[in-house]
């Protein structure tokens, strides 16, 4: 390993951040060892991978700041987070399971793409990555305490599942104990072109016996030599993942973090964020105050709708968001409402001091500002920025158009 | 990547225009209204059909885990199709399977402003605990009994005089809910 290298500010840190990193660093006096680092260069449009990890509080804050290099992740350093991370997953089954793992491909990966069921199945497969030929079968397994999940009958169940899938790919069934062809139609319309699998990734919630990679080599070596290989490369192997080796092996960001520590919330969240904007709740309040306010701004008739659009339907995502949490979480939609109260006093507290300073031109970006800081604070740090950021962009659209802020009464002084 | 609020905070200073913020005009939601969950804790303890204390006629009292649920969905009425659906669902089948349980509104045991109103009339002495029921003498002059004979005198709050009346129609019982 090479030796350590001193990092002198976040500013110093930032230049490093873009060479390829393959050393250590050290931090004041903590040692920084190099991850996996995706980044997003918004000129060139292109995603790029470098090596760091964020274990330093405020760097993720320096690189936002950098306009050439929009972070696209915050990666957990291998510490609690993804310890607790794997711990959770290990707990989650079914389709939640499904979900979760699909999410974090997602993250990882930006060509994965998902196998939808519809119609006819999803032909043995859940997901497709590195230009369709690495494939994904993922089973998250009921681990109820019973007399059905000890440890052989895990293996045997985990076996039996993904044996199954493996046949599947390899199109062939059992008939009298004997393999045979049998056509995998939802493969035929999956895999076009002439695509083969090269590498089966078999992804499950529980993987603590290593008989099962036994078991699974044993089946995977009879059926590929079985089979016609039409969908698979002769070459082409497989792996077994348990919650340990995703986490090693996808990214685990602060989103995929907060999906797992609070799934309620963050399904809240992702509700209304999916939510089409004809079908988000409308205000009870007119809005021609705010076409109003807009004509100050621009007589460009253009602008005027453009922004009225966007800020109508922020505002309303703010309606959705806090009716959904007044039903399902009443203490936070309580803690939020009050947030903005308070957040709404202490800037009129301000203004009303420095009045004839005129010292708040950027009023409203300051208490979007506070109510992010704010929204952070109430959920501790399990909520991401990118959500705390949406929310507080909401509410202030929502006192844009409500007619708390405004800015047709005067103009500043010099 | 700037959003609508950067813009228009860019625009506004650039205007030379003043952003100014009037904090009365910030409304957070009426149920956070202290007479708002007072009133409406007194209309579900009068008309949902609040048993009557065979010795003393004028005391009424409630179950104090179905007076929560029974308000939490009072002052928020949308939810009541759903609690009506899940209701339908379970009758007659005595206990509820986990699945049903699941959609449940649960979220009432959270409510804490809910519960900050009741602890604030336990200790202003308008309302007593008895077990697991709620008390209130309907015959004293306090704010609790004020307020709602006054909203029910004046049909005000009629919505959620509405869903008490619906709520109550469904013949929701302490034991059958498991409370």
């Amino acid at each position: 390993m090479k030796p350590a290298r001193q990092v002198r500010s976040t500013a110093h840190l930032r230049r490093l951040l873009v060479e390829p990193l393959t050393r250590t660093y050290l931090v004041g006096s903590e040692r920084w060892q190099p991850r996996s680092y995706q980044c997003f260069n918004p000129d060139l449009k292109t995603h790029s991978t470098l090596s760091a990890d964020l274990r330093i509080h405020g760097v993720k804050q320096c690189l936002h700041s950098d306009p050439k290099h929009v972070v696209r992740h915050k990666i957990m350093s291998r510490t609690s987070h993804n310890r607790e991370y794997a711990q959770r997953l290990g707990q989650v089954y079914g389709d939640d399971f499904q979900e979760e793992v699909i999410f974090l491909l997602g993250q990882t990966y930006t060509a994965f793409q998902r196998v939808p069921q519809k119609p006819g199945g999803d032909g043995g497969l859940d997901g497709l990555t590195h230009d369709y030929s690495h494939g994904y079968c993922i089973y998250g397994l009921d681990l109820q305490p019973s007399s059905k999940t000890s440890a052989d009958e895990l293996r045997k169940k985990i076996a039996a599942k993904f044996r199954s899938d493996l046949r599947s790919l390899f199109e062939l069934t059992h008939e009298n104990n004997v393999l045979i062809y049998e056509e995998n139609k939802p493969l035929a319309a999956i895999l076009t072109a002439g695509k083969k699998l090269k590498l089966i990734r078999l992804i499950a919630n529980y993987m603590e016996d290593h008989r099962l990679l036994g078991d699974l080599n044993t089946s995977f070596v009879e059926y590929k030599s079985a089979s016609r290989q039409k969908y698979v490369e002769s070459d082409c192997s497989f792996t077994l993942w348990g919650p340990d080796d995703i986490c090693n092996q996808l990214v685990i960001n602060d989103t995929a973090l907060f999906r797992i520590r609070e799934p309620g919330i963050a399904t809240i969240i992702e509700e209304v964020e999916n939510t089409a904007p004809h079908e988000l709740p409308a205000p009870a309040v007119a809005i021609d105050s705010l076409e109003d306010k807009l004509k100050h701004l621009s007589n460009e008739a253009e602008f005027i709708t453009e922004q009225k659009e966007q800020i109508l339907t922020e505002w309303r995502r703010h309606l959705l968001l806090m009716q959904k949490f007044n039903t399902h979480l009443p203490d936070l939609h309580k803690k939020l409402e009050s947030l903005v109260k308070k957040v709404a006093l202490e800037a009129t507290m301000e203004s009303a001091a420095g009045k004839n300073a005129n010292i708040a031109p950027e009023l409203i970006s300051q208490m979007r500002d506070r109510i992010y800081q704010g929204a952070t604070s109430i959920l501790g740090q399990v909520m991401p920025d990118a959500v705390a950021h949406e929310f507080a962009e909401w509410t202030v659209a929502k006192l844009i158009g409500h007619c708390p802020l405004d800015w047709r009464a005067k103009k500043r002084t010099a | 990547m700037s959003t609508v609020i950067d813009r228009l905070s860019a625009l506004i200073t650039s205007k030379g225009l003043t952003a100014t913020i009037d904090n009365a005009r910030v409304i957070i939601s009426s149920q956070y209204d202290i007479h708002y969950q007072i009133v409406t804790m007194g209309l579900v303890i009068y008309l949902f059909r609040a048993k009557r204390n065979k010795t003393f006629d004028k005391i009424k009292a409630i179950n104090r885990t179905l007076l929560r649920l029974v308000h939490f969905l009072t002052i928020r009425p949308a939810m009541l199709g759903d609690f009506k659906g899940w209701h339908q669902s379970i009758a007659g089948k005595g206990s509820p399977s986990l699945e049903e349980w699941a959609s449940f509104p649960s979220a009432f045991l959270s409510d804490s402003a809910q519960v900050d109103t009741l602890t604030l009339l336990l200790i202003r002495g308008e309302i007593y605990e008895d077990g697991k029921d709620i008390l209130l003498d309907t015959g004293r002059t306090n704010q609790i009994n004020s307020l709602t004979a006054f909203a029910i005198k004046n049909r005000l709050f009629q919505r959620e005089q509405d869903t008490i009346a619906e709520l109550s129609a469904l013949k929701l019982s302490a034991s059958e809910m498991g409370f």
